[in-house]
């Protein structure tokens, strides 16, 4: 047999993907009332009446708030069509796995910003870039959105020729 | 003498061999069956093996192509019909599986100058292969002659695949029929000339009429070939198909980039075949819509203006909006007048612009003494760029105008009076805010649809939703700092409890910073009717007074004596 190996490979680079923004308070576990339990570090307060209480003046009473992600594609093949972006967030609390929020495509090469409103209590994110049914997931936590990613997605072939 | 006798029959023997190896046998049915081998064994002008490092049973590469011929004596004998008519060639080290791509070994036969179908050689590494091919009838009757010709690993131009043919058989049925005409060639059509991964493929048989000369029943065989990457047609087999034998072969058969090829031959009645015709699709594309986005990833395959679904809060999840209607004046703050779940579907095109919004709002509770209203304002929309847009209640569905008079908005009244939906009994004086009502929401779901997509920030969501008192459309009340629609009226701003100041952008705030309405994260229960909102959830007093530093969950701790739950 005569050895020969060819190989082709696909790679498929999310870059650069950073948090832009963030607004609102913080987060808890669960967007769902669930009992009557009020934890030790939940104190009483002085106040019970909801016309008794002063705010800053900029206070919102969110509990949401806005993020802005930039995600770029870097794709080493000839690319055809978009690829797409999935984000979801993960809910442990509510026994759902990922929670679908955004659904888009970005041609490879160009970024995309995604502005999103999101329960402030989300923490951990999914991130799924699709392209000819190649998919590439990346999980990520509020915090890792502030790093630069660079990941990549191979697929490797071998072909051999007959020996003399 | 005998001796000479015998060297004369020999010589007889052997040009009878040579100009004729083929034979002749007869079946039932007055079918006869011409098989002819041409192999190493055979000569001019049959074959003829020009070097040892070429032809019938050497191991030879891609520079040692050859060729062969076959012949069909009774080609031209008055009413002889071809009942079938193949090529079975036997091969060793074929390496043209579907797994080499478009590296494979690909031996290409052809007949007189004509590419066969299947399009090469098919077989395994290191095993003797068959490849039974089907043959023109032009190839066989234009003058009984079949010259034949194998290109040797067609990819490549030098020494890579080899391979050694050992064999190639000719084998015509054919019988005698006066009078009778072959069936015509079909001419083939697909309802879906450029399929995707979700389409059958069906060959349609359109003509021609008739579809045999002398009006013969004719009845068709169908052979499926298809190119998985290898940039030629195989077996369907071969490459690891079902075998289709029907017009039909499934979409569940099919993956994204293969192309597929029929070859359909015609038969009468009285067994004669006819020209066979081939149909080729393009290969299967993975866009069904031709919008640019997959069909595994399009949440709209067949809908080139929709791609994808995105959500406010979330999938299948709702956060809750609660009202008190007393605005401009300070309520009770049991923020129960209206009660409301809510989520939006954004759905959005390959551009990622949104072409449809799809709200859906569960009134969950009224703790009114007066009609609300409730309506919701879009940023960026503007009533013009709507081609539709309507409310569905208990599956029915009314269309919608957006509501006139907004310039810089687009507005919509979900409904002019809530407790059209949500109305007190004889036993409850609301709905859904006293103890022991326990009733369904009601679910209200806004669709619109624009004319073409436009850019909407749905970080925006779940934009300026609103009440209004009696059909008053001058009184609105809003969240917290969302500013009010063109149709209210400024002029109660600043009166009683209200500290909107418009220059700084604050609206709907009292002078403590209170709001007359929340957007809570979840399905959150709601206070009973007059429990303060700081006694159904202590920890919000805390949350708010050091600005959301604290308590960031505070909605997830209740008190169950002051809230309304659903039993």
């Amino acid at each position: 047999m005569l050895d020969k190996v060819l190989k082709h490979m696909l790679l498929l680079s999310f870059l650069s993907i950073g948090i832009l923004g963030c607004s609102g308070g913080g987060g808890g576990s669960n967007g769902e009332p669930t009992d009557l339990y009020i934890p030790e570090d939940k104190p009483q307060t002085s106040i019970n009446s909801f016309s008794d209480i002063s705010v800053s003046p900029d206070f919102n009473w969110d509990s949401s708030g806005k993020i802005s992600i930039n995600a770029k594609i870097l794709l080493n093949a000839q690319a055809i069509g978009p690829v797409s972006v999935n984000l979801s967030f993960y809910d442990y609390s509510a026994g759902i796995n990922k929670v679908a929020v955004y659904k888009g495509s970005v041609d490879y090469n160009t970024s995309i910003r995604l502005n999103l409103r999101l329960p402030l209590y989300i923490q951990d994110f999914n991130l799924r870039g699709a392209y000819q049914n190649i998919f590439y997931d990346l999980n990520l936590s509020r915090k890792d959105l502030q790093n630069l990613q660079i990941i990549e997605l191979s697929h490797n072939t071998d072909s051999a020729g007959d020996s003399l | 003498m005998k001796s000479y006798i015998k060297i004369v029959l020999l010589i007889l023997l052997y040009t009878s061999v040579s100009a004729h190896p083929g034979e002749t046998s007869s079946g039932d049915n007055g079918v006869y069956t011409y098989t002819q081998t041409i192999d190493s064994s055979s000569s001019s002008p049959y074959y003829t093996s020009y070097d040892t490092s070429s032809g019938f049973g050497v191991y030879a590469y891609y520079n040692k192509d050859y060729g062969w011929q076959h012949n069909f004596p009774d080609y031209n004998l008055s009413g002889m019909n071809i009942l079938s008519a193949t090529l079975v060639i036997t091969a060793w080290d074929v390496d043209s599986e579907a797994k080499w791509g478009t590296q494979g070994e690909y031996d290409g036969i052809s007949l007189d100058g004509v590419d066969l179908n299947p399009g090469l050689l098919q077989g395994s590494n290191d095993t003797i292969s068959v490849t039974e091919f089907n043959l023109p009838l032009e190839g066989i009757t234009d003058d009984g002659l079949l010259d034949m010709y194998i290109d040797i690993d067609m990819n490549h131009n030098y020494r890579y695949w080899a391979t050694r043919l050992d064999k190639s058989v000719l084998s015509i049925s054919y019988k005698f029929i006066q009078n009778n005409e072959n069936p015509s060639q079909p001419e083939l059509s697909s309802s879906i000339p450029a399929p995707s991964s979700i389409n059958n493929l069906v060959i349609l048989i359109n003509g021609p009429s008739p579809a045999d000369p002398d009006n013969d029943i004719v009845s068709y065989t169908y052979r499926w070939y298809v190119d998985v990457g290898q940039g030629f047609y195989v077996d369907d087999e071969f490459a690891g198909k079902i075998n289709h034998t029907s017009n039909t072969v499934l979409a569940s058969e099919t993956s994204v980039f293969e192309r597929w090829r029929v070859e359909v031959t015609p038969m009468d009645s009285k067994g004669a075949i006819g020209p066979a015709q081939v149909y080729t699709w393009p290969a299967i594309t993975d866009d069904s819509d031709g919008d640019g986005v997959s069909d595994n990833e399009d949440d709209y395959p067949l809908d080139a203006l929709r791609a994808y679904n995105s959500y406010y809060p979330a999938y299948n999840n709702f956060n809750t909006l609660l009202f008190e209607d007393r605005w401009p004046k300070k309520g009770d703050y049991d923020l129960n007048d209206l009660v409301v779940h809510f989520n939006f579907t954004f759905i959005s095109d390959s551009s990622n612009k949104i072409k449809e919004i799809i709200l859906i709002s569960d009134l969950i509770a009224s703790g009114a003494m007066i009609d609300n209203g409730f309506g919701i304002e879009i940023e960026g929309l503007l009533d013009t760029q709507i081609e539709s847009a309507s409310i569905e209640y208990e599956g029915f569905s009314d269309s919608i105008s957006a509501e006139g008079g907004h310039t810089q908005s687009a507005v919509f009244i979900i409904a002019n009076d809530v407790s059209e939906y949500m109305s007190g009994t004889n036993s409850f004086s609301f709905y859904n805010t006293e103890e022991g009502d326990n009733r369904q929401a009601q679910r209200l779901i806004l669709k619109i649809v624009l004319v073409e997509s436009v850019s909407i920030d749905i970080s925006n969501a779940p934009f300026n939703p609103f009440i209004f008192p009696d059909n008053d459309r001058s009184k609105e009340t809003h969240l917290i700092n969302h500013a009010p629609t063109q149709l209210a009226d400024s002029s109660y701003f600043g009166s009683f409890s209200d500290h909107t100041n418009i220059e700084e952008g604050r609206y709907y705030l009292t002078a403590t910073g209170l709001p007359w309405a929340l957007e809570i994260v979840g399905k959150v229960d709601h206070p009973k009717e007059k429990k303060d909102f700081a006694k159904a959830y202590p920890a919000v007093v805390e949350w708010a007074m050091e600005n959301g530093s604290k308590n960031i969950d505070w909605y997830v701790y209740p008190v169950s004596t002051y809230i309304w739950s659903r039993n």
